[in-house]
């Protein structure tokens, strides 16, 4: 504990505060950047909200009652659930971002190995289930698909060949043609020649309306392959509609043998912090989470505050533990919004449902999957926001051999008001827990329901240099997250983020 | 130096190892002396490397190392799991003249045991063993703890290169060469190989 003392109460050219994904991964490029990094979590584990629980941190944290038993749940170490659920868009920003630091070195992925859609039964009311598709991106998938007409399957191909043709940097026709130097398009063949497509005026309605795809193909290229979340997609720029749709289909093809555009860490996304934290300490980095020698803790859950200098910056953070306060002086804080009541705002919550099965959903079984995405887009809900649900199993050793963790979210619609978790589940998430209770499906060994609310930082940090991060939204993949920290590195040291100079720095040290 | 293995003929395997055991026990000195054949009187706490590769030449295979150092996560408790996960061979290093850090040792064996690869070959290290005037734990002790609990036990100087290699070359030949390899990739998708991918994917840079 002294010896702790002594080396929080240090001059630091950043304290960071909390060990989540994103707080680790800045602690790693602010020290490869040369900055002496002080990194604190109040937890004794890694990750924080973007952690990965073993199975007594689950059923404490759920309060599940009776211990976790083996002969239910499979050897009991092998279970990682992770608290974001999330996967990674392999041609994503995240991706380039561990090559470029070359954590991927310290991890293993494999990929998912399916994505799949939820369509709605006809006649919602009567006591029908839905029904779960496999995405039909490749022709031949498209071919095969039974979400498709016969006619759509064509123009389909067609348009998924597009898609993944065109140049979104560089539109065609750009230079060549006067009258349209001020308006970039890009062109296509259609039945009556070229036609030109101007994506950049364009919104995503007119470009598909122009493409004449039935309004179901519309919808699940939009949700599942654009990724949109709700129906924003329609105003939005076409160009950028897709660009989203781009990076699904290259994602699809970034490693051999991709069968969906996802990868998984195994062991799950807690791997994530924890080697972006290896980052930062290889690179000088201070790790402190709030562990004693004994595994007790070294501080208490509210025992650090900040400092502000005269000027309104921020001049260290407090510990208070103890008789005596010790201040680890900083001219720059960073960490994750738990750590800063009253300089945030709420966004919104998020509520989630954490199945433990014994079995994976019939439609992967038939298709040999033990990983899975299932979008159910909002409108097949009756919903504004989609859900999402992620299936992982043994194969990425999340779970024992035989037993899969299953993952359903969304964001919160209702009121929450007096509700239990388990009520404002079964409220948002009822399309999706269906799938466990339709005839023949696995039944969930546990069943575990969370709602959390989501926040944001009240101001950007520049002027008091204590910059907060984003909670994790309800998206699929990483990408927000990873355009928050490059957006956050550039606030605090000034600089935008150089890839390419991070590449040259970890060859340097290999 | 023997360990600096010449290309050997037969299969080559490569197998994480990592190092666990207090602070200032001489756990990157261990893997310097190993890898690079150098000893510092007063090494850095942190190397900063990731990792450092050295193969061991035995008979008919090569076992290539691929060495962790603790990036001195360990000084506040605050070791990352990621960094055992996957390791198939760990050397517990405990400073022979500290008894606290004998202690440490064993719970850093309980906590391999525990939360390990099952198959996980431990070594345990008693180092500074040039500094036996100073000796604060005797190494029938240690042994016979080592064999009660299923792992093997060396006295090592990194400073003297005492039983350095043939800790490691132990460890080679305890390694089981039949079973596939837990690293790199396997069945996964390696998205940054060493040289391979990683380096094609600098150059093409990022815009």
């Amino acid at each position: 504990m002294d010896d702790w003392k002594a080396a929080f109460g240090e001059e630091w050219d950043a304290v960071v505060l909390g060990t989540g994904m994103k707080e680790c991964l800045l602690s790693g490029l602010l020290s490869v950047a040369g900055k002496k990094v002080l990194h604190l979590d109040r937890n004794d584990y890694y990750g924080g909200a973007s952690a990965s629980l073993d199975i007594n941190q689950l059923f404490e944290k759920f309060q599940a009652g009776a211990p976790p038993s083996e002969a239910e749940l499979g050897k009991l170490r092998d279970w990682a659930v992770d608290m974001v659920p999330k996967f990674i868009m392999a041609g994503g920003q995240l991706v380039k971002v561990l090559i470029h630091t070359k954590t991927a070195n310290y991890m293993e992925f494999k990929a998912v190995d399916g994505s799949y859609c939820y369509r709605a039964p006809k006649a919602r009311s009567s006591g029908e289930f839905g029904r779960v598709h496999k995405v039909p991106l490749t022709p031949k998938e498209a071919l095969s698909s039974s979400m498709l007409s016969m006619l759509e399957k064509g123009r389909m191909g067609k348009f998924t060949m597009w898609v993944a043709s065109i140049d979104c940097g560089k539109p065609e026709g750009f230079f060549e043609d006067g009258s349209f130097r001020d308006m970039p398009y890009w062109t296509r063949v259609g039945m009556t020649g070229r036609k030109k497509m101007p994506l950049t005026q364009w919104n995503g309605d007119q470009f598909f309306k122009d493409w004449g795809l039935e309004a179901g193909t519309i919808e699940f290229l939009t949700h599942v392959c654009a990724l949109y979340r709700d129906e924003s997609w329609r105003s939005a720029p076409a160009l950028e509609v897709v660009s989203r749709m781009q990076l699904y289909l290259e994602s699809r093809t970034r490693f051999a043998g991709m069968t969906s555009p996802y990868l998984y860490p195994l062991f799950g996304l807690g791997e994530l912090p924890q080697a972006f934290a290896r980052l930062a300490a290889v690179h000088g980095g201070t790790y402190m989470l709030n562990r004693d020698l004994d595994g007790s803790p070294v501080f208490g859950p509210n025992d650090l505050s900040l400092e502000y200098a005269e000027d309104g910056t921020v001049a260290g953070v407090v510990n208070h533990d103890g008789e005596e306060a010790v201040v680890a002086r900083t001219k720059t804080v960073v960490g994750d919004p738990s750590y800063f009541a009253g300089k945030t705002k709420p966004t919104g919550s998020v509520v989630r449902a954490i199945a433990l099965l014994d079995a994976p959903l019939a439609e992967m079984e038939k298709d040999g999957a033990s990983s899975c995405q299932v979008i159910f887009p909002a409108a097949q809900c009756g919903r504004c926001n989609d859900l999402y649900l992620f299936l992982c199993s043994n194969a990425h050793k999340v779970a024992p051999a035989g037993k899969y963790v299953a993952f359903l979210s969304t964001k919160v619609e209702g009121p929450t008001q007096g509700m239990s978790n388990e009520q404002i589940a079964h409220r948002e998430l009822a399309a999706g827990l269906a799938l466990f209770t339709r005839p023949g499906a696995p039944m969930p060994l546990h069943l575990f329901y969370d709602a959390y609310p989501t926040y944001a930082p009240l101001t950007n940090g520049t002027k008091d240099r204590v910059f907060i991060s984003e909670s994790f939204d309800a998206t699929s993949h990483f990408e927000t997250a990873i355009n928050d920290v490059l957006d956050m590195y550039q606030r605090i040291t000034g600089e935008t983020l150089n890839l390419d100079a991070l590449a040259a720095a970890a060859s340097a040290e290999q | 130096m023997a360990a600096a293995a010449p290309p050997a003929s037969g299969r080559v395997f490569q197998f994480k190892l990592v190092l666990l055991g207090d602070s200032a026990v001489g756990k990157s000195s261990l893997v310097l002396r190993f890898v690079r054949g150098q000893f510092f009187e007063y090494q850095e706490s942190t190397i900063g490397a990731a990792f450092l590769t050295q193969t061991v030449a035995l008979n008919d295979t090569t076992v290539k190392f691929e060495i962790w150092d603790t990036a001195g996560q360990e000084r506040y408790h605050s070791l990352a799991p990621m960094y055992y996960r996957g390791a198939a061979a760990a050397i517990v290093v405990y400073d022979i003249t500290n008894r606290d850090t004998f202690q440490r040792g064993k719970q850093w064996v309980k906590e391999l045991q525990r939360q390990g690869n099952p198959n996980i070959v431990i070594a345990l290290a008693g180092n500074k063993s040039d500094l036996a005037s100073k000796r604060k734990v005797e190494p029938e002790e240690a042994e016979s703890y080592a064999s009660d609990n299923g792992i093997f036990f060396m006295e090592t100087s990194a400073k003297t290169a005492t039983n350095v290699n043939e800790l490691f070359v132990a460890i080679a030949r305890k390694l089981p060469k039949n079973t596939p390899q837990p690293r790199p990739g396997g069945s996964g998708i390696v998205i940054a190989g060493q040289n391979g991918q990683a380096a094609a994917e600098a150059k093409k840079g990022c815009c």
